[in-house]
């Protein structure tokens, strides 16, 4: 990490800043990282406030096609939506490029806490225009959905109320094709964090005593993935780094009974955690038209970096609730299927294959975890458990130009359709 | 000592002696020029008379050169290619040379009128289009002419001509490095008009062209260049051929050890014929000069050194030698040779039966292309090869810079048009018959030949099985004629065509100065084969709104006298009228007025009936049916159906001959098939190449098809 202290050059006599300029010479490899470290900031803090106990970091990738293989997409990264999650498979893409977008369903959700979540119908994530530049290059860019838009309605019993957030924003990406096997690539997005709606109220005896609100700052954060994919023959390897950022947001609370202001206003954080993740996928050559491949990924999601911050009005310390790091597995599996009904000359643009997906999604609970003594707080903030996601998905399509892909999910209390399309000429779908 | 210290020791010691002993072979040699850096003695046999008959050929009808596909990728298969837009059909199994003069050298790059596409990357779509015109009175322009029988129905517009004569093009996207330095150095260009080109690859039909014949991609390409040869080997880089999901799996299998026709590590070779006298005091000298080359790989086994000298003894007694010295050439990117992706070195050298004479070839093996994107590869080489014995006689070509062709394309100053028709059988009767008389009355419409009636009655019978051909029939034609432009914005205008917008149309080819066709002007003929009538009068009844001109979009129906078992023949013919009701002539030279040509109009033949093949099995049926009825002498069906290709011959051409005749009637019922009809031209183009088959004609006298379909 680079410390605040090396500022000091600017502003100094020639003779000393230019020592620390030479203590800075790096490889340039090193001056990436160093970039990318740079934004790592110290351990932040988020809200305790009951509303935010079914508030959870979800990231995925929706695109139809990966969606239907559980996200297992870091070893593979063969279309856009490596943008996501490895970027290093941009270079990877047949010229001319790709373009790639749909539409994830509405969803509502009820969990076993008594929150209700109610997923918004937005746009798939990465909404994505991928281009191939000279022989190396492959350049994105895409909007990305960090975390959902949804909306949590909480009710315990004494405290009810709304929270509709998102965070979202465009990039960029590119990867690099740095030997024959070896692309590395780098993504950048800048995510902003919403905070649409959010409020809930405490009532005490049949009156309500309090009321707080939550609003986002506007912050503005860019965050990057940092990956690389080795692909030989018919096995891929991928290894990415997603850097966990925070956005900042306040709270005020009021007691609407007396108009007594009880937090002014104080800033807390919402942090997305770093992830390691690897992968590994096969695809192997098959005589003719048909193909299958299988892939998974293994990641590392380091949600231990979200720390709890107090919040006025509510008597336990931060230090009871915690998150914790924990693994995330995901696997898929996609069968090709060629239909071919007449040949391209009879009917240009037909569809002629058929694509079925499948995948698991083993996804930890990212929320906090009540470790204190107060029975109440314990019911609040339940050690939750980890979800397991079944995905499966299909295509039709063309062997290029283009795919219509559909995918849907169940497992716990998640429900979720995606449409999408795919764009491609001349090269190959995967 | 240990083992392994004593087979090195048993290896040094062999190396030496070796060493030794090719020094002695190589000593006369060494006094004219510099001692190659390596030697290698090789025991040599008597030559076979393959191998006597395979050299002359290559000597003498491919300027010395032999292009090979290795390790399967010599193999195209029955199975199309296919980006989903188009299809590329095969015509032969195997990869495919063909030599002909250069008609036109193009380069193809898509169009972006639109503003905003200029923003986007390009589109991997560079092609090389290498037109020629083969060899007259050769087996390259026999193939061609057999090409041309397997063409859709209504699409003659669809070949391309040089100066009025048919030619065909052998297409290939290069890798973008080759693109560049071919583009610099002038090696393949169209001042080379006239010259000789040889091209191998897939010998395919262009689905988007009415499955017209081409090389596609044309994967080797050579020519001679005053005493060089140049040798392009040349993987396309399309994305279209690379990958086993980019073919069009059918009903049919390919043996194992077929590939995608340029999948990477594509492995292939140049073979350079040489002959050399025994007891020649001088070896017989190559100079290797590699002039670019990107992603090739290793190859095994590798040269061993940049300057070799090989000596041959035939019973123990020493009959001659080659030396090869291998170079970078002025555009070689290298700095020095990689040997490791080298393998050159003579191949298949025997001694002739005259004992004066020895022959053989030098190989340049090559493997080439990566996996991952851009990997595609080639490799160029500049050959000089000893001079022939006997030199064949050729005409002077003059080399690249001192080419006088005219710098006026006649091809881009020329607006051609031709008339294509798509024909719809409709109103199909679903019941099915298999009677011998209707087969016969179908055979007669189809082959048009009077007085053989007997045997064609005969032929209608020689079936296996009675189930063997299956016949249905339609009573009604649905035709749509569209005008098909080459030359001058002849993409613009294929455009505008395929949209209707007439506005466009005309703005196009009055700025061309040529004739804006108006109207379909139909002559129809229909003849009753069953009931032996006259040909009568009939009419394209305009069907539906005018795609773009007038009578454009119409049907013939059947008339109604005619029975369902009766075999009804109709000739169809469109000409384009302009508003005054005249032709439109075939081409006009744009910015003139006038022309002379001949009238743009085509000529389509329809029956009522045709032959049912709906998969693989019925293909065989049909295949062996017309080998018994129609080609009785040799084993059309054998021939067709072989894994190994019959080696050329020059000294007797014919069995090479008869096995790309099978091999293109099967096929041809591939191609056929698509739409699971074999319909009346389809029928008459087999029978005559089982006929072909059955009595092959000399070269010089092969007909051409009388009329494509």
């Amino acid at each position: 990490m680079l410390d605040s202290s090396s500022l000091f050059v600017l502003g100094s006599p020639p003779s000393l800043w230019r020592r620390p300029i030479r203590r800075l010479s790096l490889p340039r490899g090193g001056v990436f990282c160093l970039a990318l470290l740079a934004g790592a900031e110290r351990a932040s803090a988020q809200t305790i406030d009951p509303i935010f106990r079914s508030w959870r970091w979800t990231e995925e990738v929706t695109t139809a096609r990966t969606f239907g293989m559980g996200s297992a997409i870091t070893g593979l990264a063969d279309d856009s939506a490596a943008a996501a999650f490895n970027p290093a498979g941009l270079a990877t893409i047949p010229r001319a490029g790709e373009l790639q977008f749909g539409l994830k369903a509405a969803n509502t959700a009820s969990l076993d806490n008594g929150d209700r979540i109610h997923n918004l119908a937005k746009g798939t994530t990465p909404a994505s225009l991928a281009l191939r530049l000279g022989t190396r290059v492959g350049l994105s860019y895409q909007f990305l959905e960090l975390r959902s838009a949804s909306t949590i309605t909480f009710d315990d019993g004494r405290e009810s109320g709304t929270l509709k957030t998102s965070v979202n924003g465009p990039g960029i990406g590119l990867g690099v094709r740095v030997s024959p096997f070896v692309n590395i690539g780098l993504s950048l997005n800048a995510y902003r964090f919403y905070i649409n709606d959010g409020e809930y109220t405490r009532v005490t005896d049949g009156h309500p005593d309090r009321v707080v609100r939550f609003n986002s700052n506007g912050d503005t954060r860019v965050a990057g993935t940092l990956g690389a994919l080795v692909k030989a023959r018919e096995l891929s390897y991928g290894l990415a780094f997603r850097l966990g950022r925070r956005w900042r947001a306040r709270r005020t609370a009021i007691d609407p009974s007396t108009s007594l202001v009880i937090d002014e206003g104080t800033t807390f954080d919402v942090r997305s955690p770093s992830v390691l993740s690897s992968g590994i996928a096969w695809q192997p050559e098959l005589r003719r038209a048909q193909s299958f491949l299988l892939s998974a990924q293994l990641d590392r999601v380091f949600l231990g970096g979200i720390e709890a911050s107090p919040a006025i009005g509510i008597p336990f310390p931060a230090s009871d609730y915690r998150m914790k790091s924990a693994f995330e597995f995901r696997a898929g599996g996609e069968v090709t299927i060629p239909v071919l009904g007449r040949w391209a000359s009879h009917g240009a643009g037909r569809p002629n294959r058929l694509q079925f997906r499948a995948g698991f999604h083993h996804q930890p609970a990212g929320s906090f975890v009540y470790e204190g003594p107060d029975p109440i707080q314990q019911g609040l903030f339940p050690s939750a458990g980890a979800r397991n996601l079944v995905s499966v998905g299909t295509s039709i399509g063309g062997v290029t130009m283009w795919r219509l892909s559909a995918a849907y999910r169940f497992g716990g209390d998640n429900r979720q359709a995606v449409v999408g399309v795919a764009i491609r000429y001349p090269g190959l779908f995967p | 000592m240990s083992v392994r210290r004593r087979v090195r020791a048993a290896a040094g010691g062999l190396c030496l002696l070796a060493a030794l002993a090719s020094r002695d072979h190589s000593r006369p040699a060494e006094a004219a020029a510099p001692p190659a850096t390596g030697r290698a003695a090789t025991a040599i046999g008597t030559c076979d008379g393959r191998q006597l008959g395979e050299w002359q050929f290559v000597a003498r009808e491919q300027m010395r050169v032999q292009a090979r596909g290795r390790s399967g990728n010599d193999w195209v298969g029955l199975t199309a290619a296919t980006d989903g837009f188009h299809d590329w059909a095969p015509f032969d199994d195997f990869k495919t040379t063909i030599c002909g003069a250069l008609g036109i050298f193009g380069t193809f790059e898509p169009t972006r009128e639109k503003e905003f596409l200029r923003f986007l990357p390009e589109i991997p779509e560079h092609d090389w289009n290498v037109i020629l015109i083969p060899t007259a009175n050769s087996i390259f322009d026999e193939r061609f002419r057999l090409a041309r029988r397997l063409m859709e129905r209504g699409h003659e517009g669809d070949l391309v001509t040089c100066h009025g004569t048919p030619c065909f093009e052998a297409e290939v996207t290069p890798q973008s490095r080759l693109l560049k330095a071919n583009a610099a150095g002038g090696w393949l260009t169209s001042c080379r008009r006239g010259q000789t080109l040889c091209t191998f690859g897939p010998w395919v039909g262009d689905g988007g062209h009415g499955y017209r014949p081409e090389i596609h991609p044309a994967e080797r390409i050579w020519w001679r260049d005053g005493d060089r040869l140049k040798l392009i080997a040349v993987q396309d880089a399309s994305q279209r051929f690379r990958d086993h999901r980019q073919f069009q799996w059918a009903d049919t299998r390919e043996p194992s050890r077929w590939h995608p026709w340029a999948a990477p590590s594509m492995q292939g070779e140049f073979r350079v014929a040489f002959e050399a006298a025994v007891g020649s005091a001088a070896p017989a000298e190559f100079l290797v000069e590699q002039m670019l080359d990107t992603n090739v790989r290793g190859v095994t086994p590798a040269v061993p050194a940049a300057d070799m000298q090989y000596a041959f003894t035939h019973q123990g007694t020493d009959v001659g030698s080659v030396r090869v010295r291998l170079g970078l050439g002025a555009t070689s990117e290298r700095l020095e040779l990689n040997l490791s992706t080298l393998d050159i070195a003579p191949d298949e050298v025997c001694l002739r039966p005259d004992g004066r004479t020895l022959q053989g070839y030098l190989r340049l093996h090559d493997v080439i292309g990566y996996r991952h994107q851009e990997g595609e590869g080639f490799n160029t080489f500049e050959v000089v090869p000893p001079p022939l014995l006997t030199p064949v006689p050729a005409t002077a070509e003059p080399p690249c810079p001192a080419c006088t062709a005219s710098a006026r394309d006649d091809a881009r100053e020329t607006l051609h048009v031709a008339v294509l028709i798509v024909a719809r059988e409709e109103l199909v009767d679903s019941s099915t018959t298999m009677s011998e008389t209707v087969l016969a009355d179908l055979l007669r419409a189809a082959t048009e030949k009077s007085g053989f009636e007997p045997a064609l009655a005969r032929a209608a019978r020689e079936k296996e099985q009675a189930s063997d051909i299956v016949l249905q029939s339609a009573r009604r034609f649905r035709l749509s004629v569209r005008p098909h432009y080459d030359g001058p914005r002849g993409e613009r205008l294929e455009r505008a065509v395929n949209k209707g917008d007439r506005e466009s149309f005309r703005k196009l080819l009055a700025a061309a100065g040529a004739p804006v066709p108006e109207t379909v002007q139909w002559d129809v003929r229909i003849q009753n084969y069953s009931q032996r009538t006259a040909e009568e009068p009939g009419r394209c009844r305009p069907d539906g709104d005018p795609h773009l001109l007038a009578g454009d979009e119409c049907v013939i129906d059947l008339p109604p006298a005619a029975a369902p078992g009766d075999v009804v023949r109709v000739r169809a013919t469109a000409r384009l009228l302009d508003g005054q009701g005249q032709p439109i002539p075939g081409s006009t030279v744009v910015g003139e007025r006038g022309g002379g040509a001949s009238p743009a109009q085509q000529e389509i033949r329809l029956a009522s009936h045709f032959i049912r093949a709906a998969n693989v099995a019925s293909r065989e049926r049909i295949l062996a049916w017309l080998a018994h009825a129609f080609a009785p002498t040799g084993d059309l069906v054998k021939a067709a159906t072989a894994e190994d290709e019959v080696p050329v011959d020059l000294a007797d051409l014919r069995p090479h001959r008869r096995s790309y005749h099978a091999r293109m009637l099967r096929h041809g019922l591939v191609l056929a098939g698509v739409d699971q009809r074999i319909t009346l031209d389809e029928l008459r183009q087999f029978v005559e190449m089982a006929q072909l088959f059955a009595d092959l004609p000399p070269l010089g006298d092969i007909p051409a098809a009388r009329a494509v379909k």
